[in-house]
């Protein structure tokens, strides 16, 4: 398939009868909900109040954009939380309003939001409804670009991934104005499936919201790849629930930037026995940034023989770097294998000391530590579009020789 | 003179470890550094090489022409310094190839040399590495990241010997390795001497002095160099202990 999309106007959403009802409810829910605040436990950290910034209010306007470029492979552009340009083979793409009745009940149900402002808020404001299917094998992964450039912008994102089928996404962020992205991408992994999802948010200068939320069958599999850098404020969310021998692999690095605050909080949900769950994120925290990691693998009583690894590190680079990190395991069941742990640290003095006693500047030297620190995470990154993007960010170390 | 010091003084956390040590090593020498536990011989290097923690008293130490003590740790590396620790640290994550690959383009760049290309760089770094008993995936591996107490000591001579520096610290370069290990790096610090290179080797044996025969041997006591002699000191010292030859002398 070859898609072509035109400008797609919310795509439909709440414009047949169901949904309309349904968003009317939201609609009154949201009206009763307040943002959350810091006595929120999964907010404790978050320096929210960016988000709601005068200048930053208001639904998004359009926004004079550079146009599109074509990018390798498969690709979406999401211009003010709206699909303005696409090209795909392997992904369906359908509005809304394409959907059948079945369908979209079956979406209604699994993205209740509960009571959470951002989800409902985003369900009530969304710029557009976009579903993403993909039925068999795909090679490339599909590029899905964000660009916000003006007040609230609320993409939201459906994507099916069928029993068996495998496939990668990236997603991109670029802000070009005083903005707030409240996004959310909703993951349905068919048994057996495989997904490998990409989040790269260096370019993002506003705020940024992004959640994600993924349920994954019975053996599918969910592997996360995220490079985290910000100048303004970002809260990226992962909510997960895993099926029977189900995994998730969760790798991310926060590349905090003077002044730029990035929250991350993960959830996840052994629901089922046989899980397995591997979680590292190691942040890198410079003068005037603040990093947070908040992270909870939840076991639930029918979660047997689950396996369960969560290492959240971070090493601060000066006086008043900042980070806050909460591992945590909340264990229902009895046979497990579940262990978690994280650091506060510093660059090594008489590491950095036996670098330079080699002839090394000091700030070679430092940077040679930060590669060390970050590596463990980064060899866990195979997504060529995210690499090529974090190569950008960072002078790798190249060990191609050895 | 291709090391001079005079009247160093230097105190650790308020007390003085060296106390008006003077020393002076010529090109092209050999001198060997002895002294009981706690003498000051770990600290002379250090301050030498440059790490913080240590208070210069008093005191001046040239390399060359070269101000040392005013100098950052890379800048005297650059200058031709090398310390050889008595405990090297772990860093891992940074392998040894990329470490040496990063010190060997850094030293060069100083002196105005173009970079090593890197398979050369790797033809003598598997080179040393073989000849050092290393083992097969070294180069891979962190820099020191679980070595055994001798593999630390092989790999600072490694470095040694790909640095190519011209005034060497070793700071108990043979505690802890095998007989084996031992002729190893002597013949590494032999493969090096030249009339334009000095070596300063703090040892607690007599031993690998026989491998790489002194022109010197000092003892540090009391903060300061207590006696200077031939390599029979060294011998003196194994056979009746420190207050045999430091009897008499000012401590
Ligand atoms: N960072 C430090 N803090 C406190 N004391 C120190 C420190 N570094 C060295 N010292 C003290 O300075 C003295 C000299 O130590 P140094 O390591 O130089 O001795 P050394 O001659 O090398 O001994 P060894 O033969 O055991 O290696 C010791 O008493 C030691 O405890
Ligand atoms: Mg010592």
């Amino acid at each position: 398939m070859n898609t072509a999309l035109a400008v797609c106007h919310r795509c439909g959403w709440a414009e047949d009868a169901a949904t309309r009802a349904w968003h009317e409810q939201l609609a009154e829910r949201l009206a009763s909900l307040t943002p959350p605040s810091r006595k929120d436990e999964f907010w404790r950290y978050s320096r929210l109040s960016a988000c709601f910034a005068p200048e930053r209010a208001g639904r998004g306007l359009d926004f004079p954009f550079p146009s599109p470029e074509p990018l390798a492979g498969e690709w979406i552009y999401f211009d003010q939380g709206r699909p303005v340009a696409a090209h795909t083979r392997a992904w369906r793409l359908r509005p809304w309003s394409e959907l059948d009745e079945a369908t979209r009940a079956r979406w209604r149900e699994r993205l209740e939001p509960g009571e959470d402002y951002f989800s409902v808020r985003n369900l009530v404001e969304a710029d557009a409804v976009l579903l993403l299917e993909l039925e068999e094998t795909a090679d490339a992964p599909l590029q899905i670009h964000y660009r916000h450039g003006a007040g609230w912008v609320q993409p939201l994102l459906l994507v099916e991934v069928a029993a068996g089928a495998r496939g990668a996404i990236v997603e991109t962020f670029a802000s070009f104005g005083p903005s707030t992205q409240n996004g959310a991408v909703n993951l349905w992994l068919g048994e057996g499936a495989e997904l490998t999802h990409g989040v790269f948010t260096a370019k993002a200068q506003e705020a940024l919201l992004h959640r994600v939320r993924a349920r994954l069958g019975a053996r599918a599999r969910l592997d996360v790849q995220s490079f985290a850098a910000t100048r303004g404020y970002q809260r990226l969310e992962w909510d997960v629930a895993l099926g029977e021998s189900a995994a998730l692999r969760l790798s991310g690095i926060t590349h905090g930037e003077p002044d730029g605050s990035t929250d991350v909080a993960l959830r996840i949900r052994h629901a089922a026995p046989g899980a397995a769950t591997d979680v590292r994120w190691r942040g890198l925290v410079p003068a005037e940034a603040h990093s947070a990691v908040i992270g909870r693998i939840l076991i639930e009583p029918a979660g047997q023989r689950t396996d369960a690894a969560m290492r959240l590190d971070h090493l601060l680079l000066a006086d008043g770097a900042a980070a806050d990190v909460k591992p945590e395991l909340e264990i229902y069941a009895d046979d497990v294998a579940c262990g978690h742990g994280a650091t506060l640290g510093r660059l090594d003095d008489e590491a950095l000391f036996y670098l330079c006693s080699r002839g090394i500047p000091e700030v070679e030297a430092r940077q040679l530590l930060i590669d060390a620190f970050l590596a463990p995470v980064l060899q866990r990154f195979t997504l060529a579009e995210v690499l090529r993007h974090v190569h950008s960010r960072l002078p790798l170390p190249d060990d191609a020789a050895a | 003179m291709m090391l001079t010091i005079r009247n160093l003084t230097v105190a650790v956390e308020g007390r003085r470890i060296l106390d008006g040590l003077d020393l002076d090593i010529a090109a092209g020498e050999v001198h060997a550094l002895m002294g009981p536990n706690g003498a000051g011989k770990s600290t002379l290097a250090n301050v030498l090489a440059g790490r913080e923690g240590y208070e210069v008293l008093e005191g001046k130490a040239l390399l060359d022409d070269q101000d040392l003590l005013t100098m950052e740790p890379e800048a005297r590396a650059q200058a031709g310094l090398f310390l050889s620790f008595q405990h090297p640290v772990e860093i891992p994550g940074v392998s040894n190839l990329q470490f040496l690959r990063t010190a060997l383009d850094c030293l060069r760049k100083a002196r105005g040399e173009a970079p090593l290309d890197s398979a050369a760089l790797l033809r003598a770094a598997r080179e040393a590495a073989q000849v050092l008993g290393l083992p097969a995936d070294f180069l891979k591996r962190g820099v020191n990241e679980g070595f055994s107490g001798g593999e630390k000591k092989r790999n600072e001579i490694l470095q040694m010997l790909l640095l190519e520096p011209r005034f060497v610290i070793l700071d108990e370069p043979d505690s802890g390795l095998d007989v084996d290990a031992l002729k190893l790096v002597a013949a590494g610090v032999n493969r090096l001497r030249r009339p334009d290179r000095a070596f300063l080797i703090i040892t607690h044996y007599p031993r690998i002095l026989e491998y790489v025969r002194p022109d010197r041997v000092h003892v540090l006591h009391g903060g300061r160099i207590a006696r200077s002699g031939a390599a029979e000191l060294a011998h003196q010292i194994e056979a009746g202990g420190y207050a045999a030859v430091l009897e008499g002398s000012v401590a």
